[in-house]
């Protein structure tokens, strides 16, 4: 008998706990309403429909301790005499929880500090994946800045993670200063203006990972200038989907395979990590596409993917993917 | 047998196939392990799709899968581990046992042996331009500047120094798998 290698056992040992967490709630997820009766099914209905409306899974917790005094700047406490809401009010995407909002305050040395956090009952706090809504302390700040010249304060995207990627959230959230004209941010949905509180802060609220989402704000400021931010945006050449979530990105390279020409160069098409689509390592790699760039500075391919197609191509389109047109080019730089 | 158990089953028929695979490609145990983990990593995310095909076809794709992770790793001179690290995968590390054994197998020294050989026969130029790209891992424009040539000749002389090596690797790949 061979001698085993213990480090491919180890792995063995890693991939087969990966494998039951993973599958078994994929079976969970596929295979539990194929079991169920109509009359379970609308009690689900009927259950689930109450909740939305008003949102009775969410408890009550104690408030969050406050961060320790010797933890924090001194100039960074914020003032409690200057902490109030921007009342902004927006709806979170799930239907019946709680509402989202920014609250404000100024530290000792003159910044301008916020925290993203819910409001139920009066209470600025957060909803824990646990279901509870706990008051956070008034010390508790995310950021704190000064103002810049020409600039927005502060613009930041808080995430939230959820048991499931569709229970994440990305808050987009800042202050872009007094007199700003306009905040738009875009995410998969398009553009989104955005309505101004005090100091022209701004909360946008997204289903999802940030890195999915990739917002971006752009600020008109009351002289009329303008300015983009961005958000987990990559350098890599990328193209957004037609029904947003991961964009796609494009990667090159010479050409190594073995009797490939000199100047021979290949570029592949293939969707950026997505934290929404749970079968992600179904997808979606384009083949490549390779060219002479010695002799062709430009040359393009236009593909269609039909689902289930390419099957023994080693690039199968699952049947789980739309169909997609993409053109994938390259030249010579 | 259920799908958690079909696949490590598949692990276990096939884990060590793909491993001394990629070893031989990339000459580096501990890269191999890590592509190896990720290749697996990806076949659980298509376990839907697998799970549908026959032995000989899941081998055929599993080894598609290596071969492209290798081949993205060689391009970006780096390991993807991003499903593994979205499946929580703890990759562990090859003790020295462990990495003589996998050598042994995968039969590194005559592929050494044969690469070292190869390496001297190419021109100094080429010789010079996979150092710093493979070895030193510069980027092109750093590969280029430091040889007084255009980006585009770096990169044909690091391309046509590959082809050669690989040219000469290929009977000792094809016959140290034909055997496994």
């Amino acid at each position: 008998m061979s001698e085993r290698i213990r480090v491919l056992d180890e792995l063995g040992i890693e991939l087969d706990r990966a494998a039951r967490r993973r599958l078994a709630s994929r079976r969970r997820r596929v295979g539990a309403p194929r079991r169920l009766s109509l009359a379970a099914m609308i009690v689900v209905l009927l259950v689930l429909a109450a909740a939305a409306a008003a949102a009775v899974f969410i408890s009550s917790g104690s408030p969050l301790p406050a961060p320790r005094a010797q933890d924090l700047e001194s100039g960074g406490i914020p003032l409690p005499s200057t902490v109030h809401l921007a009342g902004l009010d927006v709806a979170d995407p799930e239907a019946g929880a709680p509402r989202w909002d920014l609250r404000l305050s100024r530290s000792s040395s003159g910044e301008t500090c916020t925290a993203v956090g819910q409001v139920l009952d009066g209470q600025f706090g957060i909803v824990g994946l646990d279901h509870v809504f706990r008051v956070l302390p008034l010390g508790g700040v995310d950021v704190c800045g000064f103002a810049a010249p020409g600039g927005p304060v502060l613009a930041g995207a808080r995430v939230f993670s959820g048991s499931s990627p569709m229970e994440a959230r990305t808050v987009v959230n800042g202050v872009a200063g007094a007199g700003t004209r306009s905040v738009t941010a875009y995410g998969p949905e398009g553009a989104r203006e955005l309505p101004l509180g005090p100091d022209g802060s701004f909360l946008a609220v997204y289903r999802g990972y940030v890195e999915d989402i990739r917002p971006r704000v752009v600020i008109v400021t009351g002289r009329g200038t303008t300015r983009t931010v961005s958000f987990a945006q990559s350098s890599a050449f990328e193209a957004p989907d037609p029904q947003g979530g991961a964009p796609w990105q494009i990667s090159g390279g010479p050409d190594i395979e073995p009797g490939a020409y000199p100047d021979e160069n290949c570029v592949q098409a293939n969707r950026v990590m997505d934290h929404s689509n749970p079968f992600f390592g179904d997808t979606a790699e384009a083949p490549e596409i390779c060219g002479r760039l010695a002799t062709s500075p430009l040359f393009v391919m236009m593909r269609r993917f039909v689902p289930g197609d390419g099957e023994g191509s080693g690039f199968p389109w699952a049947t789980t993917l739309p169909a997609r047109s993409s053109t994938e080019p390259r030249r010579r730089a | 047998m259920d799908d958690a158990d079909a696949f490590s089953e598949l692990y276990q028929r096939e884990g060590e196939a793909v491993l001394v695979f990629l070893t031989r490609r990339t000459l580096d145990v501990e890269v191999a392990l890590e592509l190896t983990a990720e290749t697996f990593a990806i076949a659980l995310t298509s376990w839907r799709k697998l799970s549908g095909l026959a032995d000989e076809q899941r081998r055929a794709w599993l080894f598609t899968v290596a071969a492209r992770r290798f081949g993205r790793y060689l391009r970006r001179a780096s390991v993807e581990r991003r499903l593994v690290a979205r499946l929580g995968i703890a990759i562990p590390c090859a003790g020295a046992d462990d990495i003589a054994l996998i050598e042994q197998r995968a039969g590194l020294g005559e592929l050494r042996t044969a690469v070292g050989r190869e390496l001297s026969l190419l021109s100094s130029e080429q010789q010079r331009a996979l150092h710093l790209r493979v070895v030193e891992e510069r980027p092109y424009d750093e590969v280029a500047a430091t040889l007084g040539v255009s980006e585009q000749a770096a990169r044909a002389r690091v391309s046509r120094g590959l082809r050669a090596l690989a040219r000469t690797l290929e009977p000792y790949r094809a016959a140290g798998e034909g055997s496994s």
